[in-house]
C-alpha cells in the first residue's frame, strides 16, 4: 500500500503464513501489508480469527515454524527485515525496541511470582544484554544492579499510575484488579524503553470506566514517548477514540487501511462498511441493524481471489480471480477492492 | 395509545449475601452484600436492561430469578406468584417458564453431547416428547434460530461463537418460556456477529412474544435492544427509566460516569485528543 511518511518504523510488505493443523494447511496471512510511521497509533481490527495476532506476533517472530511457514513476505522495521535475522538478533529488538502485550494473559505475567521479580528480571536482563550495560552503567555490584533494576521498575510502575509502588512491587499479580495489571504489563513492556508497542486487546477484559483509564494513560505515553503503537482489537469504538490510523482486516488480508478519519467517515471496502453498520448507534431503530450476513471463510481451502467474495453484495466475476491489489483513494486512504480505481471493470 | 402491558415480573427488595470468611480459622467475619434491596419490574413483551460494571451484582441478581441461589431476602413476583413461597412441584412447572442464555452457554455444556441432545435437554426433562418428535422438535427450534436439520448431530467444537449462541438461544426457547434473562449474550462476539444475534433476538421476541431481561455492559447494545434500563452498582440500583430518558437526562452520578466513559466510533468524539 501507499507510504503514509518516507521511513515507517514498520513496513510488513505481502507476508505470508501457513500453519500446519490435523486437518491441513490453514493459509491464515494471504498477502498482508501494513505501514506504520514513528509515534502513530494503529488500529488493527477485524473479526476473530482473521490474523491480527499472527500479524503481531509475526512482527516479534514469535510463531513458531513448524507448525507454521512464511512462504513469502517481509517485515521491515527500522530499516532491517526481521524475517531475515538470526534469532540472536531478534533477542536484542524483542522486548526492547518492540513490546508487546498478548492477548493470552498468561503470556504476560506469571501469576506465582512477585511482580518485582518478574519486572527486576526483565529489566536486568535488559541492561545485561545492552551493548552498553543500558541503565546500570558498567560497574555495579550484583546486589547494586538488583537494587537500580528495582528502583528503575517502581519509578515506571509510579509513572503509569500505581499508587504506593515501592510496596505494591512486591504483591503477586492476583493481587492486582485488571486495569492495574493492565498498567503493571504497560510499565513492563516501557522498561526496554521501546519505539514499537504491538499491544493485542489490552483492554478488551476490562470494564468500560477501567477501559477509558488505560486508554488515557496509552495516549499520554504515545505523546511523551513518540512511541509507535499497533493496537490490535476488534472494538471500533476504541480504535475511533485513539487510533490515528486503522488497518481493518478480513481473512488473512489488509482490505482497507487509512487514517482513522477517513476509514470511519468514508469506509470504502464492503466489508469495513458491514463491520460500521453492525454498531448500533443512538439513531439505529430496534430491527434495523445491518450486520454482516454470513460466515468467515475455512481458511484451509479460502475462496479464490478476493476472500470476502462470498459475503459481498457487490461480488462480479472479477472477484473470484485473484486477490485485488491496493488502490490509493486519497493520500492517506486505501482499499483492496475491485470496486475501485483500475481493477473496475 | 392501547393500555400498557401487565408486569410479568416484579422484583421486590431483593438481597443476597454471601458469608465473608476469613481470618486464621477461616471462620465469618462478615458479608459480602453481592445484591442489596434491589427492586424492578418488567412488563410483557418488553426488554429491561441492566448494567453495570464488573462484580455489581448483575449475575447474582439473575441466579437468584432462576431460583439457582437462594435469595437473602427480597420477593420475586411472577405473573402475580411470589415464586419464594410456591410449593416444590409448582416451581417446577414455572421454572420452564423462565430461561437463560448464558455468554457462551456451551462453556458449561458436556462437549460429548451433540446439538440434539444440548437442545432437546430441557424438552426430555420438561414434556413427553422423545425420539422422532423429539428430533423434530429440536429441528423447527434450529430453523427458528438460522441453523437447520444439517446440524443436529454436531459437537460444541465443530461451531463458531455466532452459531453457539444460536444453539444457547434455541435451547432456551425450547419449551416456549414467557421470559429469557440473556447474561452478557453478545460480550464474546464480534459486532457483526452481534448484530445477527441482536436482529434474531428481536425477531423472535416478537414472534413468540418474548419478555427480556438483558444483562450487559455494552450501553450501545442496551440502548438498541432494551425499553427500560436500570444502572446498579454495587448490589444497589441508582437509576431506573426509560432507556432514552436515561441516555439522554441521566439523573445518577454513576450514569454519567458510564456515559462518558463508552466508546463511541466516530473519531470526532474522542475524549483524549484535543
Ligand atoms: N497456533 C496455532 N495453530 C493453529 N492455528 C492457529 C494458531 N494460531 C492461530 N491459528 C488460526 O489462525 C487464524 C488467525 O488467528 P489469530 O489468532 O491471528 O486471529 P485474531 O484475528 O487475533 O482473532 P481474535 O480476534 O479471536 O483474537 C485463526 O483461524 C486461528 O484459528
Ligand atoms: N458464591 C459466591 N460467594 C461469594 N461471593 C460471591 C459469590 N458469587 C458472587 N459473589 C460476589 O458477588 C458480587 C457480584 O457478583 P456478580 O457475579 O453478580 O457480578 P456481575 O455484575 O455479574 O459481574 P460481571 O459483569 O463481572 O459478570 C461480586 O463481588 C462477587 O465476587
Ligand atoms: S473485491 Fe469484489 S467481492 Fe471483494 S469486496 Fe470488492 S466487490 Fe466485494
Ligand atoms: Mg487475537
Ligand atoms: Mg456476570
Amino acid at each position: 500500500m501507499m507510504p503514509t511518511s518516507d521511513h515507517p518504523l514498520l513496513d510488513i510488505r505481502d507476508l505470508y503464513l501457513d500453519i500446519q493443523v490435523f486437518e491441513g494447511t490453514l493459509h491464515v496471512l494471504n498477502g498482508v501489508n501494513l505501514r506504520l510511521a514513528r509515534g502513530q497509533v494503529m488500529g488493527l481490527v477485524g473479526e476473530t480469527g482473521c490474523g491480527k495476532t499472527l500479524t503481531g506476533l509475526s512482527v516479534s517472530r514469535l510463531v513458531a515454524t513448524p507448525p507454521g511457514r512464511y512462504p513469502r513476505g517481509e517485515i521491515w522495521f527500522d530499516g532491517r527485515n526481521v524475517m531475515t535475522l538470526s534469532e540472536a538478533e531478534m533477542l536484542k529488538l524483542r522486548g526492547r525496541r518492540i513490546a508487546m502485550i498478548f492477548q493470552d494473559p498468561a503470556t504476560n505475567l506469571n501469576p506465582v511470582f512477585r511482580i518485582s521479580e518478574q519486572m527486576i528480571d526483565v529489566a536486568l536482563h535488559i541492561a545485561e544484554t545492552s551493548d552498553d550495560g543500558g541503565f546500570l552503567g558498567r560497574r555495579l555490584s550484583a546486589r547494586g544492579r538488583r537494587q537500580a533494576a528495582r528502583r528503575r521498575a517502581i519509578a515506571l510502575l509510579e509513572h503509569v499510575g500505581i499508587e504506593d509502588a515501592a510496596h505494591r512491587i512486591d504483591g503477586y499479580p492476583h493481587e492486582f484488579s485488571g486495569g492495574m495489571r493492565q498498567r503493571v504489563l504497560i510499565a513492563m513492556a516501557l522498561l526496554g524503553q521501546p519505539q514499537l508497542l504491538i499491544a493485542d486487546e489490552p483492554t478488551t477484559a476490562l470494564d468500560v470506566s477501567v477501559q477509558a483509564q488505560i486508554l488515557r494513560l496509552l495516549y499520554a505515553l504515545v505523546k511523551e514517548y513518540h512511541l509507535s503503537v499497533l493496537l490490535i482489537t476488534h472494538n471500533l469504538g476504541v480504535v475511533a477514540q485513539v487510533c490515528d490510523e486503522v488497518a481493518v482486516m478480513y481473512a488473512g488480508n489488509v482490505v482497507e487501511c487509512g487514517s482513522a478519519h477517513r476509514v470511519f467517515k468514508s469506509p470504502a471496502h464492503p466489508y469495513t462498511r458491514g463491520l460500521l453498520r453492525s454498531i448500533p448507534t443512538p439513531q439505529t431503530r430496534r430491527g434495523e441493524l445491518m450486520g454482516v450476513p454470513g460466515n468467515i471463510p475455512n481458511l484451509i481451502q479460502p475462496p479464490p481471489g478476493c476472500r470476502f467474495e462470498p459475503r459481498c453484495p457487490h461480488a462480479m466475476p472479477i472477484c473470484r480471480t485473484a486477490f485485488p491489489s491496493a488502490v490509493a483513494l486519497q493520500a492517506d486512504h486505501q482499499v483492496a477492492c475491485y470496486l475501485y480505481g483500475e481493477g473496475r471493470p | 395509545m392501547s393500555a400498557p402491558m401487565p408486569f410479568l415480573l416484579q422484583v421486590e427488595n431483593l438481597g443476597k449475601y454471601y458469608p465473608l470468611r476469613g481470618g486464621f480459622f477461616n471462620r465469618p467475619i462478615g458479608v459480602i452484600k453481592a445484591v442489596d434491596g434491589v427492586s424492578f419490574a418488567i412488563r410483557e413483551g418488553s426488554s429491561f436492561g441492566l448494567v453495570g460494571e464488573s462484580g455489581s451484582g448483575k449475575s447474582t441478581i439473575a441466579r437468584c430469578l432462576l431460583r439457582l441461589e437462594e435469595p437473602s431476602f427480597g420477593r420475586i413476583i411472577f405473573e402475580g406468584a411470589d415464586l419464594l413461597k410456591l410449593p416444590a412441584e409448582e416451581l417446577r412447572r414455572r421454572r420452564a417458564d423462565m430461561q437463560i442464555v448464558f455468554q457462551d452457554p456451551f462453556a458449561s455444556l458436556n462437549p460429548r453431547l451433540t446439538v440434539r441432545d444440548i437442545i432437546g435437554e430441557p424438552l426430555v426433562i420438561h414434556t413427553p416428547l422423545r425420539g422422532e418428535a423429539l428430533s423434530a422438535r429440536v429441528v423447527e427450534l434450529l430453523e427458528m434460530v438460522g441453523l437447520g436439520r444439517q446440524y443436529l448431530y454436531r459437537f460444541p467444537h465443530e461451531f463458531s461463537g455466532g452459531q453457539r449462541q444460536r444453539i444457547g438461544i434455541a435451547r432456551a426457547i425450547a419449551l416456549n418460556p414467557k421470559l429469557i434473562i440473556l447474561d452478557e449474550p453478545t460480550s464474546a462476539l464480534d459486532v457483526s456477529v452481534q448484530a445477527q444475534i441482536l436482529n434474531l433476538l428481536d425477531e423472535l421476541q416478537r414472534r413468540l412474544r418474548l419478555t427480556y431481561l438483558f444483562i450487559s455492559h455494552d450501553l450501545g447494545v442496551i440502548r438498541y435492544i432494551c425499553d427500560r434500563v436500570a444502572l446498579i452498582y454495587r448490589g444497589k440500583i441508582v437509576e431506573e427509566d426509560e432507556t432514552e430518558r436515561i441516555f439522554t437526562a441521566p439523573t445518577a452520578e454513576y450514569t454519567r460516569t458510564l456515559l462518558a466513559a463508552m466508546p463511541i466510533p466516530d473519531p470526532d468524539y474522542s475524549p483524549y485528543r484535543s
